[in-house]
């Protein structure tokens, strides 16, 4: 598998990333968190999914979608896998329809877990492939992420599982497990196989025994066969003459049958005759009592006479006519009845005044009255408005005058205004000319007051007259006068459906029959009994013609019946004269019957002879058929139980094979493909481990648990002490081991891809400058590297920088500065 | 006048609680000892510490014991060791230089012909000179030597000490293989420059003092406690150990060279021999073994070793025995495991391929066994059958499927594949 593209949607802190692979060493340069293993979880995450990385720490936050396309090839072919994270509410998923292959440009629309599947196939990693079962084997000989790098150091039972699937050394077991199972079921089966051929022996003496039995039964048989031979011939002749006996029984048994015959025919003619004559005198009878009836009733006359000429559709006719004439009558009633009620009302509502003219003449003088009484009383209230306003002047003059005396009296010696000095004189001739002022305002408001008295009534009465005018005005126009108008309405139109009624009452009348009395009855019921009366004349006219029919009918009957008896009597003569000569052809075969019986006493005693000697060739015959069904039953079961024989001495061979050879040789097997194993494995990492710890005191092998065993001069030393380069050089040298060995030995792995996650942390910078060598030494077509460490830039093909600025990052084929 | 001479001391080596202690206890026991004596000065050459930059808390311990030295008014001298020096980054010798507690010997110059001179530090007090060399790791540092200009230095006046890291051929006595593990590429005593008074050497782990005509004094204090798992060894054999203190003076030069030794701990030392064993009976052994041993506060030290002829090397639990002996009281417990191997897990000849040619290759070597008159349980028939039936039997249950089901399925496969009908009627 060699990696050509990826592109990074909303993942992680990836916006939107585009990568571009080549073959040969690329580096993912940046600084601690900028974003770099975020590609490397891209690139499992698009080919296996979710079930190492945890969806909620792939997915962009604040981001709904998410999205990763990897393009790669193997060989000649192309691929390109896609997956969609989609968040849903606060759960984040696999979007099923964003997850597909193309494989050379074909599409695949796949589930996230088919395609997990499919993609485990296309690389051939032996892994399980439920889609949330986690990635052992990528995650241990292709990629581990950063954290787990040194994990390879401490867990020894993962380590060793894992080794042994990536080999398929667990294989081994299940192999030896499963031929202990397939031991036993062989072992069963020969359990099985034995019990079918352990009574062979007896088989073959029963075999014998019946051989022998058949041929006595042989012998029985043909002796006799000889005497059931003779016995027949004697049948078959008694069997013949017995024949000739019964064909003449028939033949006087035939004439018996013609003589019973012949004799029964004399007898139905005579039964013949009886029949009609019988019939004829029933017909007499009957034709006699019509006679009786129709001259009882007086001929023509029985029916009465015919009440009307009229047919029954002209009655029909004339009662529907008089019967809508009757509705429309009633109608008329209850109309005129309406009326005269709604005009009664409405008279008592008027009190009798309704004469419309009249109401008319008293609202034109009403009208008249009011135009000038309105203006008198404006022009009163014009004068009240005057005397009014003069009255509240002269009050006005009265308070000043009142208030100037006031202030005279309460003034000092010195005028306020002037400062002139005022002498008492001076102020008493001035109080007396306001006094005399104000008597002279008081007089003219009592003058004032008692005018406005006087015209408060007179305005009073005006007032009450226009209201007066403007009610009765408002009452005639307004209900009055419709009241009326509606009131001669009625009266017309009560008046017109009298004259209708009267009309109606005319036409309600009907002549009556010649024939036909009925005083009292209203036109209706009188048709009705016509009609009644009609129907009964015609029904007594029918019932005579039919009894007339009837007597003729009979008559015709009884002639036929006396040329019937005629002919019978001529057919008698001739029977009779039949019989006769049967009765003297049957004489001729009496004696028969003795003669018979004694040939079939006979064969009776053949028969019984017959019967025994069969019955003794039968059961002979069913033995030797018994023996014979025996002996062959016998022969296969024996040919069963031989075969059954030989199946178990295959099966025997096969367990031997199974125990001597199969197993043993597995075992062996298995140890050799261990050895050769660890020993490619050992080879493999001591040849890295030796480039990365430059010590001569130190080497470390790998032993035959696949633990790495550091040795210091000698003596082991214990994992939790190397230091952190060391332990980071143990780590690297083991995983680059496994992918080289992974690669060479697994013939069904197509990744030839490593990717490492800061594998140098805690290298020296002498280490560091060894790196590069060591990659070369893989011989791997692609190695995917992610570090922070800037000294490894110079030292690889391809160097991608990886920054983060603003929460987001940006790859970039070249340094940004 | 004395001096006190120390060399691999190799602080941070190391790791278990109890040993990192007895590490640093012997050190500063050591170093409080050169206080208690007032030597005049002290030699620390090469591999003070097991790496150029230590833990933090090796360091702290070192400044400390170091400043307290200082205090008490002894210079240190100091020549770097193949494990504390690095070519390319700075190392904790540096730091303490600079904070004034030791002083770095080497003044070397290279001329432009290549050749190396190196310059004297004299010790104020007692007028003593030091020359020396660092050592380089994996022994680069002959080359130096080759390149000395020995004549400047052999014909400085005065008591002359000269200080080195490095492995002298000269010295090795015969059952010391262990003990100079790094030193397989030792040099002849004669790369030296000649006529120092004393020669304090570093690297090699044992004490060891000699004389040889032209070079007086060759001394090796050996580490003061172990700087590799074998010195630890070398101490349950019952190796001394400690520093090595000379008095001298410039009358006479070097008067007395001695090792003051420092006990460290109890140790019990068990080698097991693994040869043409199974590993049960091994684990039998080293569990017998145990048993009858008093583990309390000692450092026990398991050696096994040998190819085993059945079962794997795994199988020998060593993590259980050294649970047993913690729990009985052991100090510490050191294993080594890396001369054990199974000859069932020894590729004699390797096959090599894919499990599934190792499989073929295995059957075809197997089929002969099988003695049958059945023409498709034999030969390359048979082979093709065996191969058909482990690849149905190994196959593994489908996801979801019940192990009824799973089974019903592989056994019908199985008996389709081998033909075997079962109870169908035979014909």
């Amino acid at each position: 598998m060699i990696l050509d593209s990826l592109r990074l949607t909303n993942i992680r802190s990836h916006k939107d990333t585009s990568i571009q692979f080549s073959e040969g060493i690329t580096l993912f340069s940046g600084d601690i968190g900028s974003g770099k293993s975020t590609v490397l979880m891209g690139i499992e995450f698009a080919l296996f999914g979710l079930g190492s990385i945890k969806a909620e720490s792939l997915l962009a936050t604040k981001e709904s979608l998410g999205e990763v396309v990897l393009k790669f090839h193997i060989g000649d072919v192309t691929y390109e896998v896609g997956r969609t994270l989609k968040r849903d509410r606060n759960k984040i998923s696999q979007d099923n329809k964003g997850s597909y292959l193309r494989v050379n440009g074909d599409l695949e629309p796949l589930t996230a877990s088919e395609l997990k599947a499919r993609m485990l196939g296309v690389l051939g990693l032996n892994e399980p492939s439920s889609a949330n079962s986690k990635s052992r084997v990528y995650r241990y000989a292709i990629f581990t992420p950063q954290d787990e790098m040194k994990a390879i150091l401490w867990d020894a039972k993962k380590r060793l599982e894992t080794i042994r699937k990536i080999f398929r050394i667990e294989d081994y077991d299940t192999a030896r497990s499963n031929v202990e199972i397939l031991r036993r079921i062989i072992r069963e089966s020969l359990i099985r196989f034995g019990e079918r051929f352990e009574n062979l022996e007896g088989l073959r003496s029963d075999l014998s025994d019946a051989v022998q039995g058949r041929q006595d039964l042989a012998g029985i048989i043909k002796k006799n066969a000889g005497v059931e031979q003779n016995l027949a011939g004697q049948e078959r002749d008694a069997e013949g003459e017995i024949g000739r006996y019964e064909a003449r029984l028939q033949e006087r048994n035939n004439l018996r049958a013609q003589h019973a015959k012949t004799a029964a025919e004399i007898e139905g003619e005579r039964r013949v005759r009886q029949g009609h004559e019988g019939r004829i005198d029933e017909n007499r009878i009957r034709v006699e009592s019509i006679r009786e009836e129709l001259d009882a009733a007086g001929g023509a006359a029985a029916a009465g006479v015919k009440p009307t000429a009229k047919s029954m559709e002209q009655l029909n006719e004339d009662i529907g006519r008089f019967t809508e004439l009757r509705a429309r009558i009633i109608e008329a009633r209850s109309g005129i009845e309406s009326l005269q009620r709604q005009a009664e009302a409405l008279r008592a509502k008027l009190s009798g005044r309704t004469d419309a003219g009249a109401l008319r003449d008293e609202l034109d003088a009403h009208k008249a009255e009011l135009g000038p009484a309105e203006e008198n009383l404006g022009a009163l209230r014009r004068k009240h408005d005057e005397i009014n306003a003069a009255k509240i002047r002269a009050e006005a003059e009265a308070s000043r005058l009142r208030k100037g005396i006031a202030g005279l009296q309460k003034l000092g010696a010195r005028c306020s205004l002037c400062g002139h000095e005022l002498t008492r004189e001076h102020l008493a001739r001035q109080e007396e000319e306001r006094q005399n002022l104000l008597g002279q305002a008081e007089s003219e408001i009592e003058k004032l007051e008692e005018t406005k008295g006087g015209l408060d009534a007179t305005i009073k009465a005006a007032d009450a007259r226009v209201y007066e005018l403007r009610s009765a005005i408002d009452s005639l126009s307004g209900v009055l006068l419709p009241d009326a108008a509606e009131y001669g309405r009625l009266s017309a139109d009560t008046e017109r459906l009298q004259a209708e009624l009267k009309g109606l009452d005319a036409e309600n009348m009907v002549p009556g029959e010649p024939g036909f009395e009925a005083a009292g009855l209203t036109p209706v019921e009188y048709l009705s009994a016509l009609k009644d009366a009609l129907a009964k004349y015609d029904a007594a006219e029918r019932r005579a013609a039919d009894m007339r029919d009837e007597a003729a009918r009979l008559e015709a009957a009884d002639r036929q019946s006396l040329e019937e008896i005629a002919k019978s009597r001529e057919r008698s003569h001739t029977l009779e004269s039949d019989l006769g000569k049967i009765s003297a052809r049957l004489d001729a075969y009496a004696g028969d019957d003795e003669a018979a019986s004694a040939v079939r006493r006979r064969l009776d005693d053949i028969r019984e002879s017959l019967r025994r000697v069969r019955n003794e060739l039968a059961t002979g015959r069913a033995n030797l058929a018994n023996e014979k069904a025996r002996m062959e039953r016998l022969e296969s079961e024996i040919g069963d139980a031989e075969r059954w024989q030989r199946r178990h001495r295959t099966y025997t061979e096969y367990m031997n094979w199974l125990v001597d050879f199969f197993v043993p040789t597995v075992s062996r097997i298995e140890k050799d493909v261990l050895v050769s194993l660890r020993q490619s494995f050992n080879e493999s990492y001591r040849k890295w481990y030796a480039k990365l710890v430059d010590d001569p005191t130190k080497d470390s092998v790998i032993n035959e648990e696949f633990e790495p065993a550091v040795h210091q001069d000698g003596y082991d030393q214990k994992l939790e002490y190397l230091s952190g380069g060391e332990k980071a050089s143990v780590a690297l040298s083991y995983r680059l081991a496994l992918n080289f060995v992974m690669r060479r030995e697994t013939r069904s792995l197509e990744s030839n891809l490593l990717i490492l996650d800061e594998p140098t942390d805690g290298f020296s910078r002498d280490q560091l400058s060894n790196v590069r060598d060591l990659l070369d030494g893989l011989q791997s077509r692609q190695i995917i590297l992610v570090s922070h460490d800037e000294e490894l830039r110079s030292r690889m093909d391809h160097v991608f920088y990886v920054r983060k600025s603003s929460g987001i990052t940006s790859v970039s084929d070249k340094p940004v500065l | 006048m004395k001096f006190a001479h120390f060399s691999d001391i190799h602080l941070g080596f190391q790791k278990e609680e109890f040993l990192q202690r007895m590490e640093r206890d012997v050190f500063a026991r050591a170093l409080d000892s050169c206080i208690e004596r007032s030597v005049d000065f002290i030699l620390i050459c090469g591999d003070m510490f097991h790496v150029n930059i230590p833990s933090m808390s090796v360091q702290k311990f070192a400044f400390a014991r170091l400043r307290r030295v200082h205090e008490a008014g002894i210079p240190v001298y100091v020549v770097y060791g193949s494990h504390d020096f690095s070519p390319s980054a700075t190392s904790v010798i540096d730091l303490l230089e600079e904070t004034g507690y030791i002083t770095k010997v080497q003044k070397a110059e290279s001329s432009e012909d290549g050749d190396i001179s190196l310059g004297f530090v004299t010790d104020e007090k007692t007028g003593a000179k030091m020359a020396g060399l660092h050592g380089l790791a994996a022994s680069k540092d002959i080359e130096y030597y080759e390149r000395l200009r020995r004549k400047e230095l052999e014909s400085e006046p005065g008591f002359k000490i000269f200080m080195f890291h490095a492995a002298v051929s000269d010295m090795r006595t015969g059952d010391d293989a262990a003990a100079t593990a790094a030193a397989e590429t030792a040099m002849p005593i004669s790369y030296m420059p000649r006529g120092f008074d004393y020669y304090a050497g570093g690297h090699m782990h044992r004490f060891l003092h000699r004389e040889f005509e032209a070079y007086a004094h060759v001394v090796y204090p050996g580490t003061p406690f172990a700087g590799f798992h074998s010195d630890l060894e070398e101490n349950a054999r019952g190796a001394k150990r400690g520093y090595v203190l000379v008095e001298f003076d410039h009358a006479s030069g070097v008067k007395d060279v001695r090792q003051i030794e420092m006990p460290n701990c109890q140790y019990e030392m068990l080698p097991v021999k693994a040869d043409h064993r199974r590993s049960d009976a091994v684990n039998d052994e080293i569990a017998k073994s145990v048993g009858g041993m008093d583990p309390a506060g000692k450092v026990v030290i398991l050696k096994v070793a040998g190819q085993l002829s059945e079962g794997k090397t795994t199988d020998i639990d060593f993590k259980g025995i050294t649970d047993r002996l913690l729990r009985d009281g052991a100090a510490e417990v050191k294993i080594s495991s890396n001369q054990l191997s199974s000859a069932e897990y020894v590729i004699k000849e390797s096959r090599g391929g894919t499990a599934e040619e190792i499989a073929d290759s295995v059957f075809k070597e197997s089929i002969g066994q099988v003695n049958s008159e059945l023409d498709v349980l034999t030969g390359p028939k048979g082979v093709e059958l065996a191969e058909s039936l482990l690849d149905i039997l190994r196959r593994p249950a489908l996801e979801n499927e019940p192990l009824n089901v799973y089974r019903g399925r592989i056994i019908e496969d199985a008996m389709n594949t081998l033909g075997l009908s079962g109870d169908e009627e035979p014909r």
